[in-house]
């Protein structure tokens, strides 16, 4: 890391967060994938930490690597074709990475847990969905049996699926989508996680749906002091509902802050171009949607320089040859001629 | 090192590596052994070797040696002619059962899928009545009833075999009758026949050939079981099987005898099993794309 | 399952076992040659023959040769031996517990084999013993059960005389020797049998293990023997379940293989017997109940499967 990087997310002096230490340190983890094709560089040197209580949105393209860092983290990347390439995650000040398997499997499901994208495949087809949320409390809190169905009956509860004590013994394919990913938040928040991993999760419901999990998940994140990560490729998600926003692309983090200040005034051209091309209702019809052109680069191929330089409209030859590092705080980016400022827009209009 | 319960991405790595390995050493050594075996079945009545049904008491179970390159059976007869004819048996009726059930059972899975209706359920009622007996069960009463000889035995195997090719034939032929080539050549006003003979048959192709080589191994297989029970061709002629139940007795003193036709099915069925399994993958990767 | 599927269902059992009736009568009767101057050889003269062909009833046209065999077969009363005399059904059931205990053997020892080692294939699949579990069934395969019989005779029987090689031990004379009798044969049969089982838990396994709830279960921070044997062997062995029973088939035809290699008296020695023998009142009998039971536990296994899989039982 240059010299003049200063470590992502580090708590500015004076700032109305508390003083604690970060509950997780992400410290330039890297994760390759052995492909036909070569190596793949999924998750390339990607550093930011989290407190307690926040919420961090990482978004992005497909491919952009959010998906993987997030099992990263979990310790969920099959290794073959999966290889941790380096760096450190730090949980509570322990190196998840090193840590042997079983005592990682003691903090999968209690202190971090992890809600999937796809609601319909998430549950065991066979299982009872009681049975696959009381496991969880038997397995790592010694629950007994009846003490697991109660609690698998308050979580029901609690993240508000209709009668709950008929669904307890009911089978996965006896409910709705919306219901069914209610129940995987349930199994997450079992144990009282203080990180919760979504990835994706309201991505495979309808609109309507969307609206109520997310709620659920604020409300729950709130009353409980729950840090979150949030991995979604819909920047119209995470606005309401993150603190921080990281935006990922081709492995690396290349524009991080706080959630309104980047979505306002993005500095990564490839943030600008995310928030363009979003379609507004207020748009003249029949216009042209304002699409990205070109393709992200091959993760075994990555360019020498900025990965986004072929797709970028402001590139310039310094950025095909010299890769900038992410830099700045609280608002950082990774550009070398980044988009005007909030404060230069203003002067400007 | 963390250990992982997901498996190893080996399935969808697999078939990349087998398309390079096409041509790896076990499929080779099958190739070799196949030709190897029908090239010294068809010459083999041409060679300078002794007749398979020549007795010669003074050299009985006589180890492998000049004479009898690979020893000589309890009647003096040589091992290695009377595996090499044996070899003429069991791929005789293999070829036959298989193409009895190719045509026969092939031909009336693609009329029950292609047409469907009662056609469909005469023709898979009467595979499930096939089908309710046993394999072996079914083959022996043929054979029992027909009398044993290269004709029956073929007929008992390729009867067995009718119901199975049946099942697949019709599988596939469900699946392309629905695909658009099928409904453009309808559209055109062909007639049925034209459709099933141009359209359907040269798709059913790929995996009825592979689905074939198993069931070759299956054949040979059958006949052997068959020719151990007594019920393939009968005696003199050296099936596989029959030679090894007449010498089962001398299994502690000379059993050479026994072991060089359990090697040659052994051999053989391998073979055929790998290339037919090499088959029907390098077809579901290139029809599915896995 | 609902009423009516059961009913339909019913309906074609019964369509089936019918057929199974006719097929058996038509194929025991093919016969070329003429089961009663088999019987009394060839100089016998036009009368006896005559009288004897009354005798058995082979002077009726088919048909009602048919309904006479199929009524008495309902009843219970398949006929009785040409050569001896004896009911075929008592026949059959006194040879019945033979079989049956081969049967029941060989696919314990077989699923106590497959299961664990089809388990721990799929999950390390690629590694060393995945890749010798493949060979190992891919030869096994290759093999006929009598060959896998004989070779297990020469290694234990003749090289290292530990077992007997032939002849069969009741239960009667003690459950040790009744068991060593049936071990080289159990072996055998199941040694046939494992590579099949083996084989298709797992492809199955292979292809639960990549769906989306085990790596739920894995973020649960479930432990790897309860994700192997709870979350994904439930799902694989309902297929393995039907194979199980699909399977009986290719089993009986191994019993009647193994009873003939190593003389054990159940129904499969007794129906070559009665091969040999032109037999074929005794043969049609064997091969009518056998199939009739076949068919009868296929059915019965559908069934069981129809209730224990959540997905269809409540659909």
């Amino acid at each position: 890391m240059p010299a003049d990087a200063i470590p992502i997310g580090a708590v500015r002096p004076g700032a109305q967060n508390p003083p604690e230490a970060p509950l997780l340190v992400v410290d330039r983890l890297c994760t390759h994938l052995r492909t036909p094709q070569g190596l793949a560089r999924v998750v390339d040197e990607v550093s930011f930490s989290l407190a307690r209580k926040r919420v961090l949105a990482v978004v992005g393209e497909s491919g952009s690597g959010k998906s993987m860092l997030a099992r990263s983290i979990m310790g969920l990347v099959p290794e073959p074709p999966g290889i941790r390439a380096g760096g450190r995650v730090l949980f509570d000040g322990r190196d998840l990475l090193v840590l042997p398997e079983h005592e990682m499997r003691g903090i999968r499901g209690r202190d971090i847990a992890m809600v999937f994208q796809d609601p319909m495949t998430s549950l065991n087809p066979v299982l009872r969905v009681g049975e696959q949320i009381a496991e969880v409390v038997r397995h790592h809190l010694g629950m007994d049996r009846a003490a697991a169905r109660a609690r698998a009956l308050e979580l029901l509860t609690a993240v508000g699926i209709p009668m709950p004590e008929r669904r307890l013994d009911e089978y996965p394919h006896q409910l709705s989508g919306g219901l069914r990913q209610r129940v995987v938040i349930a199994i997450a928040l079992a144990c009282r996680p203080r990180l919760l991993i979504a990835d994706e999760p309201t991505t495979a419901l309808d609109v309507s749906i969307q609206a109520q999990i997310l709620r659920l998940l604020k409300r729950y994140q709130r009353e409980n002091d729950m840090a979150m990560i949030f991995v979604s490729h819909d920047l119209g998600t995470v606005a309401g509902i993150a603190d921080d926003i990281a935006v990922m692309y081709a492995g690396r983090i290349v524009e991080y802050g706080p959630v309104a200040q980047v979505l306002n005034a993005p500095r990564m051209p490839y943030t600008e171009a995310l928030l363009r091309s979003i379609p507004r209702l207020d748009a003249p019809s029949h216009g042209r949607l304002d699409a990205i052109r070109g393709r992200p680069p091959l993760l075994t191929a990555l360019p020498a320089g900025c990965a986004f330089q072929a797709r970028c409209r402001y590139a310039e030859p310094r950025c095909a040859t010299e890769r900038p590092h992410l830099s700045g705080a609280p608002h950082a980016f990774a550009c070398w001629f980044p988009c005007p400022t909030a404060a230069a827009r203003e002067s400007r209009a | 090192m963390a250990e992982s319960v997901l498996p190893a991405r080996a399935p969808a790595s697999e078939p990349v590596a087998a398309r390079r390995r096409a041509l790896d050493v076990p499929v080779c050594l099958s190739i070799g052994w196949l030709a190897l075996l029908v090239g010294l079945s068809i010459v083999g009545p041409l060679l300078p070797i002794p007749d398979p049904n020549a007795q010669d008491l003074v050299s009985m179970l006589a180890p492998p040696g000049e004479a009898h390159w690979l020893g000589a059976d309890s009647l003096g007869r040589d091992v290695f002619a009377r595996v090499l004819y044996g070899a003429r048996i069991s791929l005789t009726v293999g070829l036959g059962s298989v193409a009895i059930g190719l045509l026969v059972g092939g031909g009336l899975g693609m009329v029950a899928g292609y047409y469907r209706g009662w056609s469909e359920q005469m023709v898979m009622g009467f595979m499930n009545v096939l089908l309710a007996f046993p394999a072996l069960i079914l083959a022996i009463t043929i054979v029992a009833n027909l009398g044993g000889s290269l004709l029956n035995v073929t007929l008992a195997i390729g009867t067995l075999f009718v119901p199975a090719f049946a099942r697949i034939a019709r599988a596939n032929t469900l699946v392309f009758r629905r695909r658009e080539f099928v409904l453009v050549a309808q559209a055109l006003g062909a007639r049925d026949p034209r459709i099933l003979l141009r359209e359907i048959l040269p798709n059913l192709v790929g995996p009825m050939l592979s689905y074939s080589l198993v069931m070759f191994a299956i054949a040979v297989l059958a006949e052997a079981s068959l020719g151990f029970l007594g019920l393939s061709v009968p005696p003199p002629a050296p099936s596989w099987g029959s030679i090894i139940s007449n010498e089962r007795a001398n299994l502690d003193t000379a059993p050479h005898v026994i072991f060089v036709p359990a090697a040659a099915i052994f051999l053989t069925v391998m073979s055929l099993n790998l290339l037919g399994e090499r088959a029907q993958r390098a077809y579901d990767i290139r029809v599915h794309g896995k | 399952m609902s009423f009516a599927r059961m009913r339909s269902r019913l309906l074609s059992l019964v369509l089936v076992v019918w057929g199974v009736t006719i097929a058996t009568f038509v194929l025991a009767n093919l016969m070329p040659g003429d089961p009663v101057l088999a019987l009394l050889g060839e100089d016998a003269t036009p009368e006896n023959v005559a009288v004897w062909r009354a005798k058995l009833g082979l002077d009726q046209p088919l048909l009602v040769r048919y309904a006479d065999w199929l009524l008495n077969a309902l009843q219970g009363d398949f006929g009785a031996s040409y050569r001896t005399e004896e009911q075929v059904f008592d026949m059959i059931l006194h040879r019945l517990p033979v079989t049956v205990e081969i049967l029941l053997l060989t696919q314990i020892v077989a699923l106590a084999i497959a299961v664990p080692c089809g388990i721990y294939s799929a999950w390390r699949s690629g590694g060393h013993f995945d890749r010798a579990a493949m060979g190992t069934s891919l030869g096994l395969l290759s093999m006929p059960p009598f060959l896998i019989g004989i070779l297990l005779i020469y290694l234990f029987s003749i090289q290292l005389g530990l077992l007997p090689a032939t002849g069969y031990a009741s239960l009667d004379e003690g459950v040790l020797e009744n068991l060593q009798s049936l071990l080289l044969p159990v072996l055998a049969l199941a040694l046939a049998e494992i590579p099949v089982y083996l084989r298709l838990l797992r492809e199955d396994m292979m292809q639960t293990l990549q769906q989306d709830y085990i790596a739920v279960a894995r973020a649960k921070g479930m432990p790897p023997r309860r994700i192997l044997l709870f979350h994904a062997l439930r799902p694989s062995s309902f297929s393995l379940i039907t194979v199980v029973g699909v399977n009986i088939g290719r089993l009986i035809g191994g019993a009647i293989i193994v009873e003939v290699l190593f003389a054990l008296p159940g129904i499969g020695q007794l129906l070559i017997q009665s091969v040999y023998q032109q037999d074929f009142l005794v043969l049609q009998g064997i091969v009518l109940f056998v199939a009739v039971a076949f068919v009868l536990v296929n059915a019965a296994v559908d069934l069981l499967y129809t209730f224990l899989d959540p997905r269809t039982s409540h659909g």
